[in-house]
């Protein structure tokens, strides 16, 4: 039974910070932890034992796929295991990022998120 | 070190011990993960761990570290419990939502437990019990010791005690030696130069007769420097707190309770302004204080300024300006510790005081709720830890009920598996069960525990602090809840599991075998109950012991013939012309009485003494023998009595040698004579006569002219104290308490004593009238008191590892219906089917004592100060104990095993 990337919606934030980042490209995991944890202004911080869980289900539904083993050359010379996206991957990570865009228009239209000069005035005020 | 769970041979590099040691506890959780998972991931996951560790540690140093490790710990612990959880099969339709779930696995518990009325009753019950009990005494607990008191920084308030280390090894002295008064001179000079404190005030409290008000009545009256009620953070709902104003004018002024003016000042406002009579000095009231205002230890219900001149009466007694008799609380200034604050004082003190050894050489400062629950902390603890301990047992027991059920309910859980349920969904089932049957057992606790709460306060010894405010609030409950959940995860832990794992296939196939595992488990549940209710026994036993021979112990005088009435006229009826108080004219006041008292039927005698055994009231003297040259120094103390002629007599303490006081010695100009206790003639004159010597005390010396038997009239627990006894008139004392010798039952004559006095003179309260066989059990209200409650929750733990007992022994009888029927059809008789069973039972029951003694020899050594002439280790505390449990093991085993006789093997072969 071939499932629809939609049949994937809506992901788990944890889920879609692991795809947004492997869209960039492969990566292992101490670098998806700190890509995310960067990318969220550490808002996000994955630690092994809940991301290595999302990793297997991203992997037992054919999201990730795992890529090779191989040093990474700015860490040390220990090998490392690489992850990256399927096609059915980024497919689902795009609808999810077009479902998130969406929510984004009616959450303007609905007025709930100020203009730009707003957005600056607010973090001054802060 | 070689990291567990790691599964190839990757080199360890030396990275710091932290990082290691955080390592090897990431790969240790490891291990808890599914094979599956671990094999796929495990090894990056541990690398990603060394990763993360090795970059904390080198940012975050050793805090970042451990705070990493914290996390890295619950998230790896809480992936792993998921992880098993996790269904195993392909979900074939989408799983139900959170809510519908928990909704539907509430709905399923609900009729799985109704369909088991009577278990799951009784297992609610069991930890109904529990939680009752260990609620209610935390509701004690948590108030009396726990609470911070009721003032603005309540950590900083402090008891600032003077220390005399020379007082630390005299048999007398030694318990307060660091716990000693101060003179108001002392603390003068000590607030004009210490630093440590922001404030500190005198405080002492003392009793005094208010008339005017409605009948005549004695009061607590606090005094106190005016400072003590900012330092509070006092408020006067009417009025004002004290000023300096009062201090200066030597002001006749009170500031009066809430409670006071409620109920004596009618509550009315213009209360501020009027006067209070107190011992016939009228004071104005010039506040009231809040409701809530209170000093434990200080009961005062009119609070007035203390002066060290003492200008306003009698009443405020022992309050000289050199005398030692006042306690000083104190506020700590910001940062400064107790030790420090401590350190300081003493430096003062020691440079302060002058030559005598009342001279304090040091100070001990104590927060004020470590000192007002010093007597009681160990005592309630102690019964904390018994109601643990009950709770534990009562756990045991429902899940030991629950494992049972468990094994009734393999084929339901098989078929539920089978039909695709996973195994994470039926844990969770059976969780929400148990998590259910506790909230039950918890609702029905709290109920249990408001009764509980009431006894426990009701019985409790009147030394408790704050006992009044106990009740069960909501801190109690929000700990019944918390103890619930616990519970229920606890005794629902090992059955969920147990179940979750089982195999369908198996189940299905071959029911009521193989339960080996189940039933081990069952029996350890119930090994663990009776060795925690032994452990509650013995030391129950022990306490029982303690008590009655506590309760055997002979004062030396005969409390069950004598009733103590001790009136409180004012002093103004006994001050001559001049407004001096007259000795002579109170004991003349005082001998009227005594005629008429004489002259009630059923009253044989009666004398009158200045102090009585178990009033709680005491005077001593340094003494010394004519001639004495021994190693008892100036430091030597003895109780001093002053008794009216007729006091031994009436006491019923027997004369040694010698005679009794009599109404000669009595006359002033008969110059001082002395009896003594046996002890105290043993003191000074080992090896001769004591009568005709004599002794010194207060700078002049008495002839003895008797010894009489020792005397235990503070604590039945201690031994005798040197006594020694003189007329009142001879040194010019008068007042305490009148003694009665009746014939008959003491309580009978109440009456009949009170309206005597009440027609003598009305307006005179009387203070105290009661057998002194009442005083003495008074003194012994706390320990009855815990003898009474650990018994309580050592039998209920009894009952409960009975009901285990027999839980378990008649599942293992309906198990064994087979085997028993093979057994019966190949001859074996009945009584040795009760043997079996029996056998089986009392087993356990050893097991549990054996394991249950073991632990009591090693806990019951805390038990041993509270312990009076029995050892933590009494062999036949410990025999009787274990008598106990094989009684009860064979009770609980009887019934099932007698049922195991009767079993039919036609029927028993048949059924399977």
């Amino acid at each position: 039974m071939q499932r629809r990337a939609d049949d994937y919606l809506p992901l788990t934030a944890g889920f879609f910070e692991i795809l947004l980042t492997l869209a960039e490209g492969e990566a292992h995991g101490y670098a998806i932890m700190r890509v995310v944890h960067e990318r969220t202004g550490g808002r996000v911080r994955l630690l092994p034992g809940t991301m290595y869980r999302a990793l297997d289900r991203l992997g037992e539904r054919g999201l990730i796929v795992e890529a090779s083993e191989r040093p990474d050359s700015e860490l040390d010379d220990q090998r490392r295991r690489y992850y990256r996206l399927t096609a059915l991957g980024r497919a689902v990570a795009s609808a999810e990022a077009e479902r998130l865009a969406a929510t984004v228009r009616f959450a303007e239209a609905a007025r709930l998120l100020p203009g730009k000069r707003g957005l600056l005035a607010g973090k001054r005020a802060r | 070190m070689k990291i567990a769970g790691r599964d190839d041979a990757m080199p360890s590099p030396p990275y710091p011990l932290p990082v290691r040691l955080a390592l090897a506890l990431c790969a240790a959780l490891l291990r808890s993960y599914p094979q599956r998972f671990r094999a796929r991931h495990g090894r990056w996951m541990l690398q990603n761990a060394e990763d993360l560790l090795r970059r904390e540690h080198r940012h975050g140093g050793l805090p970042g570290l451990a705070a990493l490790t914290a996390r890295l710990f619950s998230d790896l612990l809480l992936g792993a419990a998921a992880e098993r959880l996790r269904p195993n099969r392909i979900p074939t339709s989408e799983p139900p939502r959170m809510l519908d779930a928990l909704l539907q696995d509430l709905r399923f518990a609900r009729r799985s437990m109704a369909a088991r009325p009577v278990l799951s009753a009784l297992a609610a019950l069991t930890l109904a019990l529990g939680i009752g009990a260990s609620a209610s005494m935390f509701s004690v607990l948590d108030r009396v010791m726990l609470r911070p008191l009721p003032y603005p920084d309540p950590e900083r308030i402090v008891s600032i005690y003077t220390s005399i280390p020379e007082w630390r090894d005299n048999a007398y002295l030694g318990s307060f030696w660091d716990r000693a008064k101060w003179s108001h001179a002392e603390f003068a000079q000590w607030r004009e130069r210490e630093s440590a404190f922001a404030a500190a005030a005198l405080v002492e409290s003392t009793l005094a007769t208010l008339t005017g008000r409605g009948e005549a009545a004695r009061v607590a009256v606090g005094l106190a420097s005016r400072e003590l009620f900012s330092m509070l953070g006092a408020v006067p709902v009417r009025g004002r707190l004290l000023t300096a104003q009062d201090d200066e004018l030597r002001a006749k002024v009170a500031l009066v309770t809430y409670g006071f003016w409620q109920e004596l000042m009618g509550g009315r406002d213009a209360a501020v302004g009027e006067t209070v009579v107190l011992d016939d000095v009228p004071f104005t009231v010039v506040g009231v204080l809040a409701d809530g205002f209170r000093i434990d230890g200080f009961p005062g219900r009119v609070w007035l300024p203390i002066f060290e001149d003492r200008p306003h009466g009698y009443f405020t007694g022992n309050t000289g300006e050199l005398d030692h008799a006042l306690r000083v609380i104190g506020r700590l200034a910001p940062g400064i510790s107790p030790e420090l604050a401590a350190e300081e004082t003493g430096r003062l003190l020691a440079s302060i005081g002058g030559e005598d050894h009342f001279t304090a050489h040091g100070a001990n400062v104590v927060p004020r709720l470590l000192d007002e629950t010093r007597r009681v902390r160990f005592p309630l603890l102690l019964l904390m830890a018994a109601v643990t301990l009950l709770l534990l047992v009562a756990c045991a027991n429902v899940a030991t009920f629950l494992l049972g059920q468990a094994v009734d309910r393999r084929q339901e859980i098989a078929v539920r598996g089978a039909l695709g349920a996973g195994g994470r969904r039926i844990a969770r089932q059976l969780m929400t069960e148990s998590l259910l049957l506790a909230g039950g057992g918890g609702a029905l606790g709290l109920a249990l525990a408001a009764l509980g709460v009431r006894a426990l306060t009701a019985l409790a010894p009147a030394n408790l602090p704050r006992l009044d405010l106990v009740e069960l609030d909501l801190r109690a409950v929000a700990f019944a809840v918390l103890v619930s959940a616990l519970c229920g995860l606890l005794f629902g832990l090992a059955p969920a599991v147990s179940l979750a794992r089982t195999d369908p296939a198996r189940s299905l196939g071959a029911l009521r075998h193989g339960s080996l595992e189940r039933s081990r488990l069952q029996s350890s549940m119930v090994v663990a109950e009776v060795a925690l209710a032994t452990v509650l026994l013995v030391g129950s036993g022990l306490l029982v012991r303690s008590f009655l021979r506590l309760n055997g112990v002979d004062p030396g005088f005969e409390p069950d013939r004598v009733l103590a009435v001790r009136t409180s006229p004012g002093a103004k009826d006994f001050v001559d012309s001049s407004g001096q108080y007259q000795g002579a004219a109170r004991r003349a006041y005082d001998r009227a009485i005594m005629e008429r008292l004489d002259a009630v039927p059923g009253v044989a005698a009666v004398t009158l003494a200045q102090t009585v055994p178990f009033s709680g009231g005491a005077a001593n003297n340094n003494v010394t023998g004519e001639g004495y040259e021994g190693q008892h120094g100036w430091d030597t103390i003895a109780d001093r009595r002053f008794v009216e002629p007729g006091y031994h007599e009436v006491m019923g303490i027997p004369l040694v040698s010698g005679r009794y006081l009599n109404a000669d010695d009595a006359r002033s100009d008969s110059g001082s004579v002395v009896v003594v206790s046996e002890s105290l003639a043993r003191t000074f004159f080992p090896d001769s006569e004591a009568v005709g010597r004599k002794l010194t005390w207060w700078g002049q010396d008495s002839l003895i002219v008797g010894v009489v038997g020792d005397v235990l009239d503070r604590d039945l627990a201690a031994g005798p104290e040197l006594t020694f006894y003189t007329t009142l008139a001879t040194f010019d004392q008068s007042g305490g308490t009148y003694l009665l010798r009746v014939e008959g039952d003491p309580d009978d004559l109440v009456h009949p004593v009170l309206e005597v006095l009440a027609s003598v003179d009305p307006d005179v309260p009387v203070a105290r009238i009661e057998p002194l066989s009442a005083m003495i059990a008074g003194s012994l209200a706390e320990a009855r008191y815990r003898t009474r409650m650990v018994g309580v929750f050592a039998a209920l733990a009894a009952l409960l590892s009975v009901l285990g007992l027999y839980g378990v022994t008649a599942r293992a009888v309906a198990g064994r219906t087979r085997e028993i029927g093979i057994r019966v059809a190949l001859g074996a008789e009945g009584g040795r089917v009760v043997g079996l069973v029996l056998r089986d039972g009392v087993a356990l029951a050893t097991a549990g004592a054996a394991l249950g003694l073991g632990l009591s020899l090693a806990g019951t050594r805390v038990l041993s100060r509270l312990l009076y002439g029995v050892e933590p280790n009494d062999p036949a505390t410990l025999a009787a104990i274990v008598l106990l449990v094989g009684g009860m093991a064979v009770v609980a085993t009887l019934l099932p095993s007698l049922r195991a006789s009767r079993i039919d093997p036609v029927t028993a072969l048949r059924s399977d």
